[in-house]
């Protein structure tokens, strides 16, 4: 009776149905596979590099993992856009004494654009959505509380410390409350009003350390409440959601590995 | 004879930076299967005493602590608090801050996984802790979308899954309206029925408490034990002087006080309403002289027109249309979640309502000069804490003086200010803690400061969210006696309450409030007699009117306030 | 050593400065790409968890932990980005250990604050430098971009000691701080509150 009710209970964070292949993998297999990438990717100064992990971060967001509406206009709207913006910026921003001359774009005055600062531009703009784009494969395919407790099965990280994170969710939305009541307290006491961006400015830092008060008061009692439930009773504790490191992890890491390597080595070669 | 479950011995606890220690001496002995009610004023360091039983004072809160605490054979000084927890579980008064997951069963398996038991073993407790509380069909749900009793009756699951021998509860429904309380005292029942757990109670609602406990102990003011004994003996035998420390006695027992100084005696001291009828009916009693005069009205300080709230999909405030006339004593009552809060904060202002739907004493309501509102209207939240701006007692009365000079408009110079705060620190009893921060006072001091920081203001309006729970008897008859001297002296008083005696002692007009409309408004004494309207909307009468309705002379059945019996000779 | 009430404080400060966080991640975002010269300027709104929390415990490991979980629940709220919030969250709190472990973590003056927020800024500042590749700046701009990178932290680092010496006064933390200065002259038994650690 019981074994069968343990499995209708598990949320539905890890229920194993109907979940996209990427999203099964543990999310510190997604973090090992991409770090040494991304960090790769910093050193890089051409176009090609970048704009290849762009398309092996988008293929495999697009075919991996759960797409909504919003996920779509991150990918497809807002990155092509957040590129387009900082390749015009960073163009206008590069210093263009010591590069190519040949195209000339605009003349204002002694100011002079050429197409080679553009390119600069967008070598740095495509590198940083290059990273942006590969930290999504883990962004988008793990829960932060997935990744808590897969750091402390599997790095090492004091569990108290990782329940003190997890519990540390359940502040979100108590802030916005406690906010809202601070404001009104703030009200009621007749405390000093005025309107304009500075009165406004003052009000929000005279909030900020009732509101952190609160908080950590509030902190405080759930710590009680969690000590009294004999939190860190024993160096370890039982674990009902297991985020194991599998198999298919080890070869999603080593894949992805040897696929950078290949395209960095070839890029350069070529 | 049992084994004793818990034992406290000649415990003083002094919190850090305190002079006083409160405990000061408390002795109790818990027998195993035995529930023991703890009683005591507000401030004698009761919930001090309970966090001292887990060893949670002074393992995790500092201070100092004499004496010796003793459960199931552990000394609570050489363990600590979650290797006590093998022992003893707790269940404290604020329900959100005993919430550390993100499901209802999460939350129960919690303390379980923490004592490293198998999973097979974690979710079968987690399944009886839950059925028992009545909250296995919810098990996926997310504690926030929990009523607030829903939320504490998850508190004691959490609490009863781990099995322990000792179970305590501070003031465990201080929080709750009257059915989320009944819930909560249905599911107590339950837990204690087969006496294999022993169960110490910390709670001012003696009337809800004492049909479950089997012991009363009583601390006095100074926190030593006073009175220790069945519930008979210790209230039966000590009336007078549990009375005289300001300790809430059962209903029952008050009115038969009240009969005997007038000179009727019921030959026995009831504890229970139905003793009380009971006495009262093989006594004979003269015609009660129920004062009905109502007062004039005054002129119209605050109207509402349409008020229509909202927030997101949700409609908290639907259309509501309310005068409110000078001198008026207006109590709001309705089920948890009616719109109370959300009516009587925006009817001062305090949450901006939309423009133009509220006049407040000749402003709109919705204004922005926030110094103009609280000339108006003062306010007292239903949470103390949320209304703390400054960084001690003495600082916190002496803002609003510091703001709006005195009630001309005249600014106040220092000396005159500390004197006011002065006097006011002695009306709340809080002179001697006027250097402490606001947070660290006990519960009832905290809500006597805030009702403090409203008064000293002294603004014509004065509105209260839940103004007693959580005090001791003494402070709330200080409390509502400072009210309704106020509204003698001309001002206008709007309380949100579940307490129902207070309300038909005290209001003099009622509106009740059903998914934030208006469901009914009229005198008191018409509200409370509507049995059907009450029941309607969650709702009882108070425990005097329903006591009295049994009588068999009707003339009896008018009666709904303590002030209504037979005036006490001289 | 870190007893659930000191951990479940450092969470509640890293909540609330996660929120600016997610705030700051927006504008952040703009700045980048209208003004990158100005970057920097933004930037030291993520030493605020880690600079609150030791400026108010002062105690080994308070940093990382606010600086993560701060991070942790800035990328709550935008679920995609997590990898950047908690690479952040975690350089910035082990560089704001550094200076504090030095000394044994018996040493918390404020010019120990504001010399290592300066010097943290720049090594930061250096970090984005290689990312970014601002080498094709012209001579002041690159003044400008590094500078704001030093000048940042040392501000936030004012705006957390600020808050901070607010909330030590409401008394929230009382039993759980260190002192100021235990160096070896004053020795561990000065400590505010003894208080025996609940559950190692
Ligand atoms: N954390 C704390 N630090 C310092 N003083 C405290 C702290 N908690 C309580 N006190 C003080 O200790 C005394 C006893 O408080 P306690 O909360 O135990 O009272 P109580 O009997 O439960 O009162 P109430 O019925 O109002 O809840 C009070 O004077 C209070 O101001
Ligand atoms: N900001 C908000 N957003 C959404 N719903 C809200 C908000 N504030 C209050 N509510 C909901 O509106 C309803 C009315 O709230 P209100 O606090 O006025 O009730 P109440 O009658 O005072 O209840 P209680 O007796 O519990 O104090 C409740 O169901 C509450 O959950
Ligand atoms: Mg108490
Ligand atoms: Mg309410």
């Amino acid at each position: 009776m019981t074994g069968t009710d343990a499995a209708q209970t598990r949320p539905a964070a890890t229920r194993p149905a109907a979940r996209r292949s990427l999203q099964t993998l543990n999310p510190l297999a997604t973090i090992a596979a991409t770090l040494p990438v991304i960090v790769v990717l910093v050193f890089t100064r051409d176009i090609l590099t970048p704009a290849v992990f762009i398309g092996i971060a988008y293929l495999l967001l697009l075919t991996g993992t759960r797409m909504t509406s919003r996920r779509l206009i991150l990918l497809l709207v807002a990155l092509p856009v957040a590129a387009a913006v900082l390749t015009v910026g960073f163009g206008l921003w590069t210093d263009s004494s010591d590069l190519d001359h040949s195209v000339e774009l605009l003349r204002i005055g002694d100011y002079r654009l050429f197409l080679s600062a553009f390119e600069v531009g967008a070598a740095t703009a495509l590198r940083l959505v290059s990273i942006l784009s590969l930290a999504l494969l883990t962004g988008l395919t793990s829960s932060g509380p997935d990744m808590v407790r897969s750091a402390v099965a599997h790095l090492r990280v004091p569990y108290r410390v990782g329940y003190a994170a997890l519990a540390s969710y359940r502040f979100v939305p108590r802030f916005r409350y406690e906010l809202d009541v601070i404001r009104k307290a703030h009200r009621a006491r007749g405390a000093r009003g005025g309107r304009g961006p500075i009165a406004a400015l003052r009000r929000t830092i005279g909030y900020i350390v009732p509101l952190l008060a609160s908080a950590i008061r509030h902190a405080e009692r759930v710590s009680l409440s969690m000590d009294a439930r004999a939190f860190g009773a024993h160096p370890t504790r039982t674990e009902r959601y297991e985020v194991p490191l599998r198999v298919r992890d080890v070869v999603f890491v080593v894949v992805l590995w040897v696929v950078a390597a290949v395209t960095i080595i070839g890029i350069r070669i070529l | 004879m049992p084994a004793t479950a818990l034992t406290l011995d000649q415990v003083r606890i002094r919190h850090a930076d305190r002079s006083a220690h409160t405990p000061d001496g408390v002795t109790l002995h818990v027998d195993s299967g035995e529930v023991v009610l703890l009683l005591g004023p507000s401030g004698c360091g009761k919930s001090t005493a309970a966090l001292a039983m887990n060893g949670l004072v002074p393992h995790a809160i500092p201070a100092d602590l004499e004496g010796s605490v003793t459960v199931c054979g552990v000394d609570a000084a050489r363990s600590t608090t979650a290797q006590l927890a093998e022992h003893v579980a707790m269940v404290f008064q604020d329900p959100d801050a005993q919430i550390v997951t993100e499901s209802v069963l999460d939350d129960v398996c919690f303390a379980l996984e923490n004592m490293l038991l198998p999973v097979d073993e974690v979710l079968a407790r987690a399944e009886s802790a839950l059925r028992t509380v009545g909250l296995w069909h919810r098990r996926d749900d997310s504690p926030d979308v929990l009523s607030g009793g829903a939320r504490q009756r998850l508190a004691i699951a959490c609490a009863l899954a781990m099995r322990t021998a000792v179970l305590v509860l501070d003031e465990p429904t201080a929080n709750l309206d009257p059915s989320g309380s009944a819930d909560v005292y249905a599911v107590l029942r339950r837990v204690v029925a087969d006496g294999t757990r022993s169960v110490v109670l910390i709670e001012h609602d003696v009337d809800a408490a004492l049909p479950i406990v089997d012991r009363v102990v009583v601390l006095d003011r100074e926190g030593r034990t006073a009175f220790s004994g069945t519930p008979r003996d210790v209230i039966a035998g000590h009336a007078d002087e549990i009375a005289s420390l300001g300790v809430w006695l059962p209903t029952a027992t008050a009115v038969a006080q009240r009969l005997a100084s007038a000179g009727i005696d019921l030959g026995t001291v009831p504890l229970t309403m139905p003793e009380l009828t009971e006495a009262m009916r093989n006594t004979d009693l003269p015609e009660p002289s129920v004062d009905v005069t109502e007062r004039p009205h005054g002129e119209r300080l605050i109207s509402i027109r349409d008020l229509t709230v909202s927030r997101g999909e949700r409609t908290l405030l639907d259309r509501v249309s309310l005068d409110v006339h000078t001198g008026d004593f207006l109590a709001i009552i309705g089920a948890n979640g009616a719109g109370k809060t959300t009516l009587i904060q925006a009817m001062t202002g305090i949450a901006r309502p939309p423009k133009r739907h509220v006049e407040l004493a000749g402003i709109d309501a919705a204004t922005r000069d926030t110094r103009a509102l609280a000339q108006r209207a003062g306010f007292v939240f239903q949470n103390p804490e949320h209304q703390f701006v400054a960084n001690s007692v003495a600082d916190e009365l002496a803002y609003g003086l510091h703001v709006h000079g005195a009630s001309s408009g005249r600014r106040l110079d220092d000396a005159e200010i500390a004197e006011r705060v002065e006097r006011m620190l002695a009306r709340l009893g809080l002179s001697e803690h006027r250097d402490v921060h606001p947070f660290l006072l006990s519960g009832g001091q905290k809500r006597r400061l805030s009702v403090g920081t409203a008064l000293i203001v002294g603004a014509p309006i004065l509105a209260l969210d839940e103004p007693t729970f959580g005090q001791d008897r003494e402070r709330a008859d200080e409390l509502m006696a400072m009210l309704s001297d106020l509204r003698d002296a001309g001002s206008t008083i709007i309380v949100v309450s579940h307490d129902m005696q207070l309300v038909a002692e005290y209001a003099s007009r009622v509106v009740v409030l059903a998914d934030g409309a208006i469901a009914a408004d009229g005198p008191t004494g018409s509200i409370l007699s509507d049995n059907t309207l009450l029941q309607r909307n969650s709702l009882r009468q108070p425990p005097l009117a329903r006591a009295m309705s049994e009588l068999a002379d009707p003339a009896w059945h008018r009666v709904t306030r303590l002030a209504d019996l037979p005036e006490p000779l001289r | 050593m870190f007893s659930t009430r000191l951990l479940m404080t450092c969470a509640a400060i890293g909540v609330g400065s996660g929120i600016v966080f997610t705030v700051a991640g927006f504008v952040n975002g703009i700045v980048a790409a209208a003004a990158p010269i100005v970057y920097g300027l933004s930037i030291g709104v993520y030493f605020l968890p880690g600079v609150i929390a030791q400026s108010l415990l002062r105690r080994p490991g308070v940093a990382l932990i606010t600086s993560l979980i701060a991070g942790l629940v800035g990328s709550a709220v935008n679920p995609a980005f997590i990898m950047r919030y908690l690479a952040t969250g975690l350089a910035i709190g082990l560089l704001q250990e550094l200076p504090f472990a030095v000394s044994k973590y018996r040493y918390w003056r404020a010019w120990v604050f504001y010399v290592s927020a300066a010097v943290m800024g720049v090594v930061f500042g250096g970090g984005v430098f290689i990312a970014v590749g601002m080498e094709h700046f012209v001579g002041w701009a690159n003044l400008v971009y590094f500078g704001l990178f030093a000048v940042s932290p040392v501000l936030f680092t004012w705006l957390g000691r600020v808050i901070a010496a607010g909330l030590n006064k409401t008394g929230v933390a009382r039993g759980i701080q260190h002192d100021v200065d235990r160096r070896s002259h004053s020795s561990g038994s000065r400590r505010a509150h003894p208080l025996p650690m609940t559950a190692a």
